[in-house]
């Protein structure tokens, strides 16, 4: 438990600080959305704007990034590959920010290790905040291991007081970067409360592989768009494809790019074939993996509950309306 | 001493008189500025106006379309077609921020070898004085937006009650094997297929009830469907009729709400109405004021407006997958020979699509909103469709979309005595 305090504007005044060395990353608002955006100065910070519309993927696993570039020079061909250059802050993430996070390493950080999630990783601190103004629409965590006050995947965790912030310093990493703050003694405030999140049923792998034939997954098909929102705002899906293209002054890239299982394209191969070529297959596709694929192979759930994909469906497919139905079924 | 800026252009020449031309003009020794890259076709009216599009987003300062004089195409009429399809290509560029003097449309015969170094050196100054194109995105420009219609309905209970009624009994009757409409979802309403009547108890009508349904015809093809639809959403089947994508006589139509369009189908067009019969309720509102408030920026702000909106998209193509007339069993944007575009999610690949989208809707959009209320970003994606609408009523005139299906679409006809605006007139 922490015994540390800080203002809002000591916070305010370190985070200005931070920027001449670190890319701080923050909620900002957009249009009508939220969303975490690099920021040149504090004020842009929509600090009351609650969990962002879409998740803070884009900044280990970027939605479109040229990971390798052969460029002509005088000495034949230059290569260059992808590297952040400052180090980030990713200030203004949740719990279960952190924990997709952690169950993203799961997979990028295992051998064999992919170099461009890995050094992002490294370079980045994760800033967060205590859920006492949640949950919002389709909020789960408690379900998949998170809560709105968990510290562990964090590397400062901040709880709303009066006035300011409890600091809750998690790791090192996060040690260090505290280290040029304005902290001081909580002087007995108690953090504001945290909402209760209600856990959802959650079957076994073994209920999971029983369903697999269920009329639902066409029931569900049948109204979804096959569109891409639910996997793109997802803090963890993480399908990507790999192409090249010419850029016009004569260089290639190759570009690493979001995918998403719910595109008809994602799973055609050469010659035309498509092992998945329904809707059905598709939707069944994206909560297997979740909830059954995944773990076996990796030992967690790749879900951490965030309620986005719930919150921006437009045929309102929610996902706690599926792990309620599996659970039932198995019963 | 600066250096002078070389703008890389590409000009779509006609094999039969363009080219030609551009022949003459290297025979005859004539000079000409060499920053045109000529692609030659077999008429200019095999330049599919995205190939504009696709030029400048390959990184093209310029492009320049050349082809026969009008009434001179080898094929009788290919450019006649051309012209009509670059005019609505260039005013949506230009809408979209690209400056006019980047583009042009002439007219050069194989006779014409000094016109073809007139035009071209003419261009090429145009384009050297335009400078390199880039406009950064500006997130701070406000949507422009126009006075919201009013809702479908004052209390939508009623029709929730009629609706229920009228798909218990045809369900029962077995006169449908679906009633396609909305049911309560845990956030708004959400489109539910009923097929008994148990479900048809679970259907609602309300506010929250905003996609087109007639999307979802096509995953139930050749089932009798009992379908809940708003005006402009008719409208948009009549597109889809009239492009034989579905049967009428597999459909009944149960109509609802006043349309916020042109004018409203005629109560016969439906099965059923809930509530009463249709009508025009903004007959004198002004339909693009939005549009018109984008058209009086500067070039440089309508790209910077545009580009911060195609940031926002995550290409995600719900717009597209929302939309009853985007029906291709394989999008261009995801083609892969020719690929059209990189996989790449930025600016320029997403714009082209959005571009790429409304160009094909031209003539056929009906203003469902659909792709709009789809957008998980919050992109004005009507704008576009709008400003289409706009430019071909403007250009073409009398085109009711939907109300009309016998009327050919405006790029599958053509008046040669025509006059467009960037067409060669001058």
């Amino acid at each position: 438990m922490s015994e540390q305090f800080i203002a809002k504007d000591a916070l305010s005044r370190w985070l200005t600080e931070l920027s001449a060395t670190h890319t701080v990353i923050a909620p900002v608002r957009r249009g009508d959305q939220v969303v975490f955006r690099p920021v040149a100065n504090v004020s842009e910070i929509a600090w009351d704007a609650g969990r962002t519309d879409f998740s803070a993927k884009d900044f280990f696993l970027p939605a479109s990034e040229a990971i390798v570039t052969w460029r002509p020079s005088e000495a034949g061909i230059a290569v260059e590959t992808a590297q952040l250059g400052r180090p980030q802050v990713l200030f203004g993430a949740r719990p279960c920010d952190g924990q997709a996070l952690a169950v993203l390493d799961r997979l990028f950080l295992d051998d064999p290790v992919d170099l461009y999630y890995a050094e992002r990783r490294a370079k980045t601190t994760l800033v967060g905040f205590a859920c006492a103004d949640g949950p919002w629409d389709g909020c789960f965590c408690t379900t998949v291991g998170g809560g709105p006050g968990e510290r562990q995947h964090l590397d400062i965790l901040l709880m709303p007081v009066e006035g300011g912030y409890a600091v809750d310093v998690v790791s090192e990493k996060g040690q260090r970067l505290i280290a040029s703050a304005q902290l001081v003694a909580l002087n007995g405030q108690r953090p504001l409360p945290l909402p209760e999140v209600q856990p959802l049923p959650l079957a076994a792998q073994d209920a999971w592989r029983a369903q697999f034939n269920d009329a639902y997954w066409g029931e569900l098909a049948e109204r979804c768009l096959g569109c891409r929102t639910c996997t793109y705002d997802c803090p963890v899906c993480y399908c990507f494809d790999v192409r090249d293209r010419r850029l016009p002054n004569g260089a290639i890239e190759r570009l690493r790019c979001w995918d998403s299982c719910q595109g008809a394209s994602c799973f055609a191969i050469a010659g035309g074939h498509n092992p998945r070529p329904t809707q059905m297959q598709r939707v069944r596709q994206r909560y297997m993996h979740k909830f059954l694929y995944y773990p076996v192979r990796e030992g967690a759930a790749l879900c951490v509950g965030c309620g986005r994909c719930v919150a921006q469906c437009p045929v309102n497919i929610d996902i706690r309306e599926i792990l309620t139905h599996v659970a039932e079924a198995a019963r | 001493m600066a250096e002078t800026f070389e703008p890389r252009i590409v000009g779509f020449l006609c094999n039969w008189c363009s080219y030609a031309g551009a022949d003459l003009a290297g025979t005859s020794r004539s000079s000409y500025p060499a920053n045109v890259r000529i692609v030659r076709v077999p008429c200019s009216g095999r330049v599919d106006p995205l190939f504009i599009a696709q030029a400048l987003k390959e990184g093209a300062d310029g492009v320049i379309v050349l082809g026969c004089h009008p009434g001179d195409c080898h094929y009788a009429d290919g450019n006649y077609y051309a012209r009509r399809r670059y005019a609505v290509m260039r005013d949506l560029l230009i809408f979209l921020g690209v400056e006019p003097e980047r583009l042009r449309l002439d007219w050069v015969s194989a006779s014409e070898g000094a016109r073809f170094a007139k035009v071209v050196g003419e261009f090429t100054e145009a384009v050297r004085r335009m400078g390199p194109r880039h406009v950064a995105a500006d997130h701070s420009i406000a949507t422009p937006t126009a006075p919201a219609p009013p809702p479908l309905a004052a209390d939508y209970a009623p029709l929730t009650a009629e609706l229920r009624k009228i798909a218990k009994t045809l369900l029962e009757e077995k006169r449908v094997d679906i009633v396609l409409g909305w049911e309560k979802g845990t956030l708004g309403s959400r489109p539910l297929f009923a097929r008994t009547a148990e479900q048809a108890a679970r259907l609602v009508f309300d506010s929250t009830a905003l996609l087109n349904l007639v999307n979802f015809l096509r995953n139930v093809k050749n089932q009798r469907v009992a379908v809940v639809i708003r005006p402009a959403d008719a409208r948009a089947l009549n597109v889809l009729l009239h492009e034989g994508q579905l049967d009428r006589k597999n459909l009944f139509l149960i109509g609802v709400g006043a349309d916020s369009g042109r004018g409203p189908l005629p109560a016969s067009a439906y099965d059923a109405l809930l509530g009463k019969a249709p009508e025009t309720i903004d007959g004198g509102m002004p339909r693009f004021v939005a549009v018109e408030e984008i058209d009086g920026w500067p070039a440089e702000k309508r790209a910077a407006f545009w580009n911060a909106q195609f940031d926002k998209c995550l290409r995600c193509y719900a717009c597209r997958q929302a939309c009853p007339l985007c029906y291709c069993q394989e999008c261009l944007s995801e083609q892969l020979d020719p690929a059209w575009q990189s996989i790449a999610i930025d600016t320029e690949e997403k714009g082209f699509f959005h571009l790429m989208r409304a160009f094909h809707l031209a003539g056929r959009c009906t203003g469902c909103k659909s792709c709009v209320d789809a957008c998980p970003a919050g992109i004005p994606l009507g704008l576009l469709n709008q400003k289409v609408a706009k430019v071909v009523e403007a250009l073409f005139g009398g085109y009711d979309t939907g109300l009309d299906p016998g009327k050919p679409l405006p790029f599958t006809t053509f008046r040669k005595d025509e006059v467009l605006p960037g067409c060669g007139h001058e």
